[in-house]
């Protein structure tokens, strides 16, 4: 029940935010979320075409697709496993189930690989700073701006996914009684949570900065 | 003035009569209800006492039967309040209950008949008022394992019709003997048979040790007077002996008293001689080949779970809304960590704390401990089991074929009343009736059905004996035209078999499903099999594999319309499932290991990610701060 709560009062919260945020930045959500499945409805269009690229160009098509489908895996488990026990109240099981475990060894694999493909490029530097010490303030805070928050955002993924994927698996093996499975459901749980609330971050982000390139 | 002083004394001895009786009867605890707190057993020599209060002489020519509410009841216990426990208390309207348990179950193969019967109304059975079964035709089918009292004693609830029989019967009071006497010679066939005899007053005394008992009252004319021969002078006394009770007299102390061997501590034997059950499979004649419960054999008694107070309110094993103390006696109670409270109140009599390791909590959400942990493994097909109550178990003469009607299918996975999957008992109803304006099938008067259709039907009872009696369409449709002719009831009559409502519509044969689209099935809980032979044991393929018999047993519909055919349908029916969803769950357990290694992996892969850029991050941090301190703002 707590759980329900808190993923009501959460997402909610950073759904709202997502929503002020594109105001603010001159885009909507459904424009981002149009974006979305275009690139990827693109990508999947441009895939005939892989063999004539050249290496720099493959390398930038696997990075857009793993990052791409991994997103949209995200997607589909979240839906998931978010129908059945946030919105019913219930375990997950049945069909959802189905779904969510067969997607999860695909979105375990592409994340991972994105992580290799992009952690280079998500590497902070003073460019993603706003308030740098100069020559005429020592002072020093960490300010992010928005490419550094997305950077963070990024990071604190990458470092969520691994209880999430740590406590399932664990689950899987005789090693947990009910006790140990009920707090390894929970650290699971809760890092999903942490990880629907980074997306939803992650699209603002990324919406916005692609509006102020375009 | 003396008259005005006798006249006080006389008001006063008045009151105090008055008072002092009505203390003794509103007592809720005699004196043999309250333990002085010395667990010792007290020992029962007693004088019997007869139903009209009389102290038994043994000596006496014709020797009244010991009345069990006079000699055990009256000065000792509490005969009401205990008359009003679990097993007697049928006719209590507060007490009707939706949930289904064991049913006392009419079976009649020349009338097609299979009724599930219940005095409490449980969902999809019938009050024996609605077959207009009276309470002494109730008794002479059930009776054998009914221990007596309330129904079977109460003048309200008597058929005017069969007054002179109750007078030559008695009353059946509650036997209290059935369940605690612990006399290895009390013989509960004894008491079986002397209930289908109507010798309903002596069957107590005369399954009792120290008595020997012949006669039967059924026999008896109406006017039977036991010190009156001359009411029995039209009697064949060759095949129909008028009952008579002689007692052992060396039994009797020299105040005739007499010693029982009672228990407080229920033998399991007793219990078993109405809660029996025995899988019907090619060990059925070979005992030793059957287990016991594990408990049982762990040393506990069934009344050690199955506890009760003074009222005889029985704990079922179950959560129970009136007995606050229930959850202590169900499987979780004993057997799993108490969280809620400080006081611990779990591992009751030394019972294990299972760990579960591996098993993820959903399945202690949607399943009761008793799917994993009881009855027999689970197999392809399904086994029939014998139940005393149903087969006559224990009774002289009872058929000991493994196939004798009715048929019971057990280890059904059934999703219960409260949404848990547990394992079942199940019959498929099926029986004459008619159809109300609300589309509900009720089932005939059954004396109607035994006069009216079976001539019909003309069915032999041991033509196939073992097989259930089909019979063609035009039969079927000949017996709803015959009723509809004589319009006994305003509705369309019906027959229901094998889940299926069947009518009579244009000379045509048909049907729909109805309320038992699915049978009647009741929970089982014993016998409980020890941990090693779990399901799950050998991992998640014992429930989890493709054609795995929890979700894909073959459940076998029992009709009794030629055309239905031989059906069956599969467990995944009865557990709200869907036997295709569960083949493409199953199947995601063979790759289950593969999920396995490609999620460690990734997890591998991101845990180095994450290492290897954060010490990177300190790396360019500590070499940041460095050219700080060197006053290059720029870099």
């Amino acid at each position: 029940m707590m759980y329900r709560i808190l993923s009501i009062l959460f997402i909610g919260a950073s759904l709202f935010w997502l929503f002020n945020f594109a105001k603010k930045n001159n885009f909507s959500i459904m424009e981002m979320i149009n974006s979305f499945f275009n690139s990827l409805n693109l990508l999947f269009a441009d895939i005939k075409n892989f063999k004539n690229y050249k290496y720099s160009e493959k390398l930038n098509f696997a990075k857009k697709l793993f990052y791409l489908v991994t997103l949209l895996l995200f997607l589909i488990m979240t839906i998931s496993s978010m129908i059945p026990s946030v919105l019913f109240g219930d375990s997950l099981s049945g069909i959802f189930l189905l779904i969510h475990v067969t997607a999860a060894p695909i979105f375990a694999l592409f994340l991972a690989v994105s992580a290799i493909l992009y952690s280079h490029s998500f590497q902070f530097n003073k460019n993603d700073f706003s308030n740098l010490p100069t020559e005429t303030s020592t002072k020093f805070s960490i300010i992010f701006n928005q490419n550094g928050k997305s950077k963070l955002v990024y990071w604190l993924f990458v470092l969520f996914s691994i209880p999430l994927m740590i406590s399932t698996i664990l689950n899987m093996f005789p090693l947990f009684g009910t006790d140990g499975q009920l707090f390894l459901l929970e650290i699971h749980r809760y890092s999903a949570l942490i990880l629907i609330i980074l997306v939803i971050f992650h699209s603002g982000l990324i919406s916005a900065m692609d509006k102020s390139r375009s | 003035m003396i008259i005005k002083n006798i006249g006080i004394k006389v008001y006063s001895a008045l009151l105090l009569f008055l008072f002092t009786n009505s203390l003794i009867f509103s007592q809720d605890y005699k004196v043999g209800d309250v333990s002085d707190g010395s667990r010792l057993h007290p020992v029962h020599l007693l004088n019997l006492k007869d139903e009209n209060g009389n102290i038994i002489d043994p000596n006496d020519e014709f020797a009244l039967p010991f009345s069990t509410k006079n000699t055990c009841g009256n000065e000792c216990h509490n005969y009401e309040k205990i008359s009003n426990g679990f097993h007697f208390n049928f006719h209590d309207s507060t007490l009707i209950s939706k949930t289904k348990s064991e049913p006392w179950i009419y079976t009649d193969p020349t009338t097609l008949s299979v009724i599930p019967i219940s005095y409490r109304k449980n969902e999809g059975s019938f009050t024996p008022d609605e077959l207009k079964l009276s309470t002494i035709q109730f008794l002479f089918r059930f009776g054998p394992y009914y221990a007596g009292g309330d129904i079977s004693e109460l003048d309200s609830l008597e058929n005017k019709e069969d007054f002179l029989r109750w007078m030559v019967s008695g009353k059946l009071e509650t036997n209290c003997l059935i369940c605690h006497d612990a006399d290895p010679f009390y013989d509960q066939a004894e008491y079986a048979s002397n209930i289908r005899k109507q010798n309903f007053k002596w069957a107590a005394a005369a399954s009792s040790s120290f008595t020997e008992f012949k006669g039967n009252a059924s026999k008896m004319p109406d006017n039977y007077d036991i010190y009156n021969l001359t009411t029995v002078q039209s009697i064949d006394q060759r095949s129909s002996v008028p009952p008579k009770l002689t007692y052992n007299k060396s039994k009797f102390n020299s105040e005739n008293k007499v010693y029982f061997n009672l228990s407080k501590k229920i033998p399991n034997d007793n219990c078993y001689y109405c809660h029996s059950s025995i899988i019907a499979n090619e060990n059925i004649h070979s005992n030793w080949k059957n287990e016991e419960d594990v408990h049982l054999k762990a040393g506990l008694n069934c009344v050690d779970c199955h506890r009760n107070g003074i009222d005889h309110n029985m704990i079922k094993g179950i959560d129970d809304n009136v007995i606050k103390e229930s959850h202590s006696f169900t499987c979780e109670g004993c057997h799993t960590k108490n969280n809620e409270s400080e006081i611990p109140t779990n591992g009751n009599l030394g019972a294990p704390i299972p760990e579960h390791l591996g098993i993820p909590p959903i399945h202690f959400e949607r399943l009761s401990c008793t799917t994993c942990h009881s009855g027999n493994w689970p197999t392809k097909e399904t086994n029939f089991v014998k139940i005393s109550r149903a087969h006559f178990l224990g009774m002289h003469g009872t058929n000991k074929a493994d196939n004798v009607f009715p048929h019971i299918q057990t280890g059904i996975f059934t999703e219960s009343q409260k949404g848990k999957i547990e394992p079942q008992n199940l019959i498929w109803p099926s029986f004459w009736g008619f159809k109300d304006s609300l589309g509900a099938a009720n089932p005939l008067p059954i004396k109607f059905v035994e006069e009216n259709i079976r001539p019909i039907l003309g069915l032999d009872s041991l033509f196939n004996f073992g097989d259930w009696p089909v019979v063609s369409d035009s039969l079927i449709i000949s017996v709803l035209q015959t009723l509809d002719s004589l319009k006994i009831t305003e509705g369309k009559p019906v027959f229901i078999t094998g889940g299926k409502i069947f009518e009579v519509e244009n000379n045509i044969l048909t049907s729909e499903e109805e309320i038992y689209s699915n049978g009647y099935g009741w929970r089982t809980s014993h016998n409980v099999r020890p941990a090693n032979q779990a399901l799950g044991v050998n991992g998640c393929q014992d429930c989890h594999s493709i054609g795995s018999p929890f979700f894909a047993k073959n459940v076998n519909i029992e009709s009794s319309v030629l055309s239905t055919g031989v059906n069956s349908i599969s467990a995944s029916t009865f557990q709200n499932n869907n036997e295709i969803y569960q083949s493409f769950f199953s199947l995601t357990f063979f790759f289950r290991p593969w999920l396995k290694f490609i999620i460690i992996i990734s997890a591998l892969i991101l845990t180095v990610v994450i290492i290897g850029y954060f010490f990177k991050g300190i790396r360019s941090i500590s070499s940041g701060i460095e050219t700080l301190k060197n006053g290059d703002f720029k870099n």
